[in-house]
């Protein structure tokens, strides 16, 4: 029961940083592939605080300073990647993604290199202690209604509408004066900032971080739970995030060997993908189920 | 000096692998815009399957290899065919977004990857390259086989570069690039010279994973990596001819190589790629605005001196 119960935390976890990458792939258009970097300064800005104070109730500081790292870096980043055709934003952030894996890996004084950091404190919210399964739980779906929250209600706002306007054809947007570059560098940077927070849910809810943990593939993970859910839906991203991040834990439950069962959960990841691109390329749950844009007269 | 010499060497013999990648990766976001990342599985194909047929199944070298890149260039097109005309809409009237070729091409390349992991290991996989000496340039000593590889590449690289302009089919591609609708109006069947391109360059990527697992050690998960150094190079002048990227290949693993011998850990990465992604944005932000801001000034100088006649 315990187990299961792990899973579902790490499940909901997921969840959420699927939620949080589907604002800035979903609501902006914007390809980036470097969104497990933003889950990594999350996580490691609650581990190396925690690790080094041993003080979980430092939690709330240290996700403030991983968000507002993660923002102030996805602003910058979006102000470049918005000046940019969406084939050089890809793979700009596919480079990105790589870089910050080799600095986690590479700047061991503070981020702990390959070995990681280990023992990183429960965290606390005031009297609040989370140090037992359940207790975990309960966090991750604290976590996951507050990013489904800002993620509906920022779907439905002004802003999500002028948004959603822009990446759909954005020459007719800016004519009607909406600043199309700004809104996505906000949208970018917030979901940015969900991802940040997402990590150090991780980091305090696991005890222990690594660079393997925020690779490349870990974005591309993200991008499969999205496509599954469906772009721009964050209800469906949440799906998606579930069940991608649930299969691991079933594929294992055949007796097949860890390295066979990550290649073959790893394999039908890639063909999932490939059909649902195929056969239903808005996902399972289309983004027009949830909004309907007002017909113009 | 020798030390110099011994980076620019090795920076000649990485950069060939490179740009043999960067060439098919350049050119088929060039002709048919598509972000083709499933290539790092086809690199795979033409490493693990010349591995089988040499080591495994004892053939001679050469058929190996000649078998390796051949499965390469057939597993471009059947991807063609099987994925990417259907998803960009060349079955049926399909509305095409620009988004679902690349994340097709990502189911692609995770599938194939993890099948060759399934089958081969996680284990990194070598072939004994053949043993043709020691060549001495300077103070510096090199194999044989590596400048043969070097010349492998840029050979390779200089044929494609003749093909397309010297044959109908290559004229065809550059006509499909340029626009597919004049392309079509003219009687060239998308398809057909679709197919042709993914085969072609599908035998560049197996070439580039054939050297590459005669040179060093290779996993199924290589390539990944080694196509987005190779997207990098394409995409700082999509516009380039091949050869232009030949040598940006081999300038990549210059900064490559002397960072592993200056700095050494694993810096590389973070090195190789900010210069990368520095040269992408200068040459397609900065120096694009310079000249949107030069052409302006001129006009406005023209217009005030008309008025001032």
């Amino acid at each position: 029961m315990t187990y299961w119960l792990t899973v579902a935390t790490f499940s909901l976890i997921y969840g959420s940083l699927a939620i949080s990458y589907n604002i800035c792939v979903g609501y902006v258009g914007l390809l980036s592939i470097a969104h497990a970097a933003f889950f990594s300064i999350g996580a490691y800005a609650y581990g190396i605080i925690g690790f080094q104070t041993g003080d979980g109730g430092l939690f709330p500081v240290a996700a403030l300073a991983g968000i507002l790292v993660a923002v102030l870096i996805a602003t910058v980043l979006g102000w470049v990647f918005t000046m940019l055709d969406e084939h050089y934003v890809i793979i700009g952030t596919f480079a990105l993604q790589i870089i910050f894996t080799s600095l986690l890996l590479n700047l061991d004084v503070v981020t702990g290199g390959i070995q990681g950091i280990a023992g990183i404190p429960w965290p606390e919210i005031g009297p609040w202690e989370i140090d037992t399964v359940n207790e975990r739980l309960v966090f991750a779906v604290l976590l996951i209604a507050l990013t489904l929250g800002y993620a509906v209600w920022i779907l439905k706002s002004p802003i999500g509408l002028r948004t959603r306007a822009a990446r759909e054809n954005p020459v007719a947007a800016s004519s009607t004066g909406i600043s199309v570059r700004r809104l996505q560098v906000i949208m970018f940077a917030s979901g940015a900032g969900f991802a940040a927070l997402a990590g150090s849910v991780y980091a305090g809810v696991i005890g222990f971080i690594d660079p393997t943990t925020f690779t490349l593939h870990v974005s591309i993970t993200m991008l499969s739970m999205v496509v599954i859910g469906g772009l721009g839906n964050p209800y469906g991203a949440l799906v998606g995030g579930v069940v991608i991040a649930t299969l691991p834990a079933l594929v294992q439950e055949f007796d097949i060997g860890a390295s066979s069962a990550a290649a073959i959960q790893q394999i039908l990841f890639g063909l999932i993908m490939i059909l649902m691109i195929i056969l239903r390329p808005s996902g399972l749950f289309p983004e027009n189920r949830l909004v309907r844009i007002p017909r113009g007269k | 000096m020798s030390q110099l010499l011994d980076i620019i060497i090795q920076a000649f013999y990485t950069g060939a692998e490179w740009a043999l990648i960067a060439t098919g990766f350049g050119f088929i976001a060039r002709t048919t815009n598509i972000f083709h990342l499933a290539l790092g599985g086809i690199y795979a194909i033409g490493a693990y399957g010349c591995y089988y047929f040499t080591v495994q199944l004892g053939m001679p070298l050469f058929i190996g290899a000649i078998i390796g890149v051949l499965l390469a260039g057939v597993g471009g097109a059947l991807i063609d065919l099987a994925v990417y005309q259907p998803v960009t809409g060349l079955y049926g009237k399909r509305q095409v977004d620009r988004l679902s070729p690349f994340i097709a091409s990502l189911g692609v390349l995770i599938v194939l990857q993890n099948c060759i992991q399934l089958w081969f290991g996680s284990i990194p996989l070598f072939i004994e390259s053949p043993d043709w000496g020691v060549a001495t340039i300077g103070t510096s000593r090199i194999l044989v086989w590596n400048l043969v590889k070097i010349l492998i590449s840029f050979c390779s690289v200089a044929a494609f570069a003749l093909w397309l302009v010297k044959t109908r089919t290559g004229a065809s591609a550059l006509a499909l690039g340029q626009s597919p609708e004049g392309a079509s109006v003219v009687g060239i069947s998308e398809r057909a010279v679709r197919l042709q391109i993914f085969f072609a360059t599908g035998l560049f990527a197996g070439l580039a994973g054939v050297l590459a697992i005669m040179t060093h050690p290779t996993l199924p998960h290589d390539g990944l990596a080694i196509v987005i150094y190779g997207a990098l190079i394409a995409m700082m002048l999509p516009k380039a001819n091949v050869l232009v990227w030949w040598l940006i290949a081999v300038a990549a693993a210059f900064v490559y190589a002397a960072t592993i011998t200056t700095i050494g850990g694993g810096w590389h990465d973070v090195v190789l790629q900010t210069v990368l992604m520095s040269a992408v944005v200068i040459l397609r932000i900065i120096m694009p605005a310079m000249q949107r801001r030069r052409i302006i000034r001129e006009a406005s100088l023209l217009e005030a001196t008309k008025n001032n006649r």
